[in-house]
């Protein structure tokens, strides 16, 4: 089974160990879990329901907050968590390119 | 602990023996390629500068160009100029004289056109070949190492297997009392807290903070103009697809490469390396930039983390590549050094890996190629430019 990485206890996300199937189970920290959606090799898993506007925490830093909510089990990347560091106030991520 | 280098008149150690033709400026550059392509094994080096420039614009040119001719594994140099530069052939010359390295030059239009040039600046060139080649490897102590720490093609894997992993061994030769220099501080917005924290004092975790504030200002007016909304991501498209998703978390596993180590000063681009012990130096977040201002800085060698793989070199240093990602390792043995993703799985520790590095290190400053220069890559030397319209 696919498990995941917590880097820093105080993360509520994890880092994806392999590629994860829509459908297929994995590790969740000793728990099987089923992926709601496909979650690729290095791409972050929500660990807790994470609501929007809250921190999202990986190696115990904020690495941005959740521009939706996010549910536990969820893929966490540039659809649902943003940073505003090196922008200026107010302005959203450009999505085009990814 | 022991490596084979060569002593240079500065005092510092190289751990190659290169020949090296340096433009003064870029309109001498065939001349100057040519000039190398004659003599078996010199090493030309390249760039797109050294014209109209003018304040630090210039000044950082020059401070590259002078400090990279100076480099300890460079054990001769031939300067070209082109005669109407404004960081004239003769005050480069006067540069490198001073170091007691030897050193010659030629001025394309003092010596009449290209051929004569490049008949003149063989013949030149041949005698610092003749010279260098009396250089013979001796033992030194690992201490006079400076290693110059860079990623590129960040993924998720980076911050937490190459990264830390070579965290580790910067910090072994720290505390052997050699030194290490990490970079771009595009790449470290968000972690500034933690870095500061590592700063041996108030004023140089001020400065520090002050660097990347003027980084970030900058970044956040050029990307909010509407002009360039299209291509406005702070990270790379590749760095989205490795599983990175923000310029913070990007930030976080780029730190780790620095190590624990106190960071005991902040240097300009391309400034000397001032004594020993762990440094940071302003340069941007490009590879080729960053990796040009730590080889001009004085790291004899760079230690390059890569997740998605780039397969670059820099041409008077080598470059250790070294990945955390198992599939970029398959992919790319030839051009991969170390593959650090036995960490992932805890089939090894990040100690282990950074001892396997290390290792490798004293080997490679001792004479072995890295597979970058083994396959000739010399893409990293790239100059940047200040500019302010």
């Amino acid at each position: 089974m696919i498990k995941i990485l917590r880097i820093n206890k105080k993360d509520n996300v994890a880092v994806a160990l392999g590629n994860i199937k829509k459908g297929e189970s994995f590790d969740m920290e000793g728990i099987p879990w089923i992926a709601k959606e496909n979650i690729d090799f290095g791409h972050k898993i929500a660990l807790t329901d994470i609501f929007k506007g809250e921190k999202v925490i990986k190696y115990g830093e904020m690495i941005g907050y959740a521009i939706q909510d996010i549910k536990k089990g969820d893929w966490v990347h540039v659809h649902n968590l943003q940073s505003n560091r090196g922008r200026l106030k107010g302005e959203k991520i450009n999505t085009n390119e990814i | 602990m022991k490596f084979e280098g060569y002593k240079r008149a500065d005092g510092r150690v190289g751990v190659r023996n290169y020949i090296a033709v340096i433009p003064s400026v870029f309109c001498a550059n065939k001349v100057a390629e040519k000039i190398a392509q004659n003599i078996e094994g010199a090493i030309c080096l390249k760039h797109g500068v050294g014209c109209s420039q003018v304040g630090e614009d210039l000044e950082q040119t020059a401070r590259t160009l002078i400090n990279l001719a100076n480099h300890p594994n460079i054990g001769g140099v031939l300067i070209v100029g082109l005669g109407c530069e404004r960081f004239t052939p003769f005050e480069f010359y006067n540069e490198v004289k001073k170091s007691g390295k030897p050193v010659e030059k030629i001025v394309i239009q003092e010596e009449g056109d290209t051929l004569q040039a490049i008949y003149k600046g063989t013949i030149l060139l041949k005698k610092l070949y003749y010279k260098a080649s009396n250089n013979k490897r001796e033992k030194f102590d690992i201490s006079e190492l400076v290693l110059g720490l860079e990623c590129g093609g960040t993924d998720a894997f980076s911050g937490i297997a190459a990264n830390p992993s070579i965290g580790i061994t910067s910090d072994i030769l720290i505390s052997h009392g050699g030194s290490a220099i990490f970079s771009e501080i595009t790449e470290l917005l968000g972690a500034e807290k933690i870095l500061m924290e590592h700063c041996v004092n108030k004023k140089v975790a001020e400065l520090l903070l002050k660097v990347i504030k003027k980084t970030e200002i900058e970044l956040a007016i050029s990307i909010s103009n509407p002009n360039y909304k299209k291509r406005s991501n702070l990270i790379s498209t590749g760095n989205f697809s490795g599983g990175v998703s923000t310029v913070v978390e990007k930030a976080l596993g780029n730190i780790e490469k620095a190590g624990k180590s106190p960071i005991k000063g902040v240097l300009k681009f391309a400034e000397t390396i001032p004594g020993k012990g762990l440094f940071l130096m302003d340069t941007p977040g490009q590879d080729g930039e960053s990796t040009t201002g730590l080889v001009a800085g004085g790291a004899q060698i760079i230690l390059f983390t890569t997740g998605r793989g780039t397969p670059t070199g820099f041409p008077i240093a080598p470059v250790v590549k070294i990945t955390g990602n198992p599939q970029t390792y398959q992919k790319m043995k030839t051009n991969i050094d170390v593959d650090t993703s036995k960490v992932i799985t805890a089939e090894k520790t990040l100690t282990e890996m950074a001892e396997e590095i290390f290792n490798l290190i004293l080997k490679v400053a001792s004479g072995e190629k890295t597979k970058a220069e083994l396959l000739g890559h010399d893409e990293l030397f790239i100059i940047p430019r200040i500019l302010h319209y």
